[in-house]
């Protein structure tokens, strides 16, 4: 059991954080989910400390994706996308190391971060062209540029902390 | 038996599978097929009622730690606390009877009982889901329950929010306060007609769109629902005008958010 726990934390993890942050854990009066990004932060941090680590080869991560889709009340394929962007930049930056390098990775990690974010951002607008196309009110985007701009910027100032926990301590010996 | 190198080389092509396949999910899912939604909610229920069940342990858990933390509390403090909800819970009554009061004088003057020409249904919240842009709920009745995307979600005559999807026996629920609400509404003794849209900036607030051009209003003035065009019942509750630092009007919503575990449905038989 703690081995089968041990070869598939990455997963176990990664699916434990989708389905806890329901759990409303607040700091001046706003969700912790509107400020950290926490499942990008551990699907980049899981693959760097860990290259070999490949969420069972894309499939579990696909699977993850599809359940954060249903509970965030996204469209299918939205976190799909989003995960498996960090997940490339990770492996890529992963491949072409000799040894960890911190700064550049958490550069990488930033990379990774506003690929994302800007698909993210079309995504949405693509969302509320659908809802609003019969609609007599607007949407200004606008609007939704502020609290991507402060998630985008505290997830990636979190990233060493998520770092050092999992690189020193988790991830040693995950293989999937 | 693979090398690590034949691996690797798997996985980026799986990465791209994988992309494709969200692309492709993500624009059927976009295009509203029939046949896909039917699929889609029978996935969105499973998924979300496994959810409930592997949730429990962490909910019981959370349950436990705050009983075995109120054990410690000093009873003075227990005694304190009660008097402060007890003198909440009569400021909270005084202000629904008033807002009652008034508003049944403004459904008489206007729309006589519409509001209850409307069958409810009493749900329960499963799930609360804040991210970056929206705060969502997921409620256990759905379409089998003849509940439709745009019914409003109500509590204590108070609009809560509006039901966005509906999967067989589960639906998605965004409250007024997020930033895709858009509500119709009247305000004040005046009865000017505006939308109210969720603030982005401040969670707690709603901003007033479409006023008209020349408007007067006055701070605590209550904001109903409006019925243009059928998608409102009119006369329930959204809250009250109030005024920032800056003299700027918003809008204040009347429920409290952190109360979330029975809601009521208003099916508007769309």
């Amino acid at each position: 059991m703690i081995s089968f726990v041990n070869r598939y934390i990455a997963s176990i993890v990664l699916l434990l954080s989708v389905l806890i942050s329901s759990f409303e854990i607040t700091i001046l009066g706003k969700p912790i989910s509107n400020y950290v990004n926490l499942q990008l932060i551990l699907i980049y941090v899981f693959k760097i400390s860990n290259p070999g680590l490949n969420f069972g080869k894309g499939i579990f991560l696909f699977l993850i994706s599809i359940i954060s889709d249903v509970l965030n009340g996204l469209w299918f394929g939205t976190s799909g996308i989003l995960y498996f962007i960090v997940f490339a930049v990770a492996a890529f930056q992963a491949s072409i190391k000799l040894r960890s390098f911190f700064i550049s990775e958490w550069i990488s990690f930033g990379v990774s971060l506003i690929i994302a974010y800007c698909v993210f951002f079309g995504l949405e607008f693509l969302h509320h062209e659908t809802i609003y196309k019969n609609a007599q009110t607007t949407h200004n985007h606008m609007t939704e540029i502020m609290p991507l701009l402060t998630n985008f910027i505290i997830t990636l100032l979190v990233y060493p902390i998520f770092w050092f926990i999992i690189s020193k301590l988790v991830s040693q010996n995950a293989y999937r | 038996m693979k090398f690590a190198s034949s691996e690797n080389v798997d996985v980026k092509k799986n990465i791209i599978i994988f992309i494709i396949i969200s692309l492709i999910l993500f624009f059927i899912d976009r295009s509203d097929n029939k046949y896909f939604k039917v699929t889609r909610s029978a996935i969105n229920d499973g998924i979300i009622y496994a959810t409930v069940v592997l949730k429990s342990p962490f909910n019981f858990i959370s349950d436990t730690v705050s009983s075995f933390n109120n054990f410690f509390v000093d009873e003075k403090i227990i005694a304190k606390n009660k008097l402060l909800d007890l003198e909440n819970e009569v400021t909270k009554l005084k202000n629904e009877k008033i807002t009652l009061l008034l508003q049944l004088e403004n459904l008489k003057k206007i729309t006589g009982e519409e509001n209850y020409k409307f069958e409810t249904i009493k749900t329960k919240v499963l799930s609360f889901k804040s991210n970056i842009l929206s705060e969502s709920i997921i409620i256990n009745k759905g379409s089998l329950h003849g509940i439709s995307s745009g019914d409003p979600i109500v509590k204590n005559n108070m609009l809560v929010g509006k039901i966005t999807d509906v999967n067989f026996s589960s639906s998605y629920g965004i409250l007024i306060t997020n930033i895709n609400s858009r509500v119709p509404v009247r305000i004040g003794e005046k009865n000017y007609n505006a939308i109210a849209v969720g603030n982005p900036s401040n969670a707690n607030t709603i901003n007033l769109d479409f006023l008209p051009k020349e408007y007067s209003l006055n701070e605590d003035d209550y904001v109903y629902t409006t019925s243009i065009d059928n998608i409102m019942p009119d006369g329930i509750l959204v809250g009250q005008i109030k005024k920032d630092k800056q003299d700027k009007f918003y809008l204040k919503p009347m429920y409290d958010f952190n109360q979330m575990d029975y809601l009521t449905i208003v099916k508007m038989g769309k």
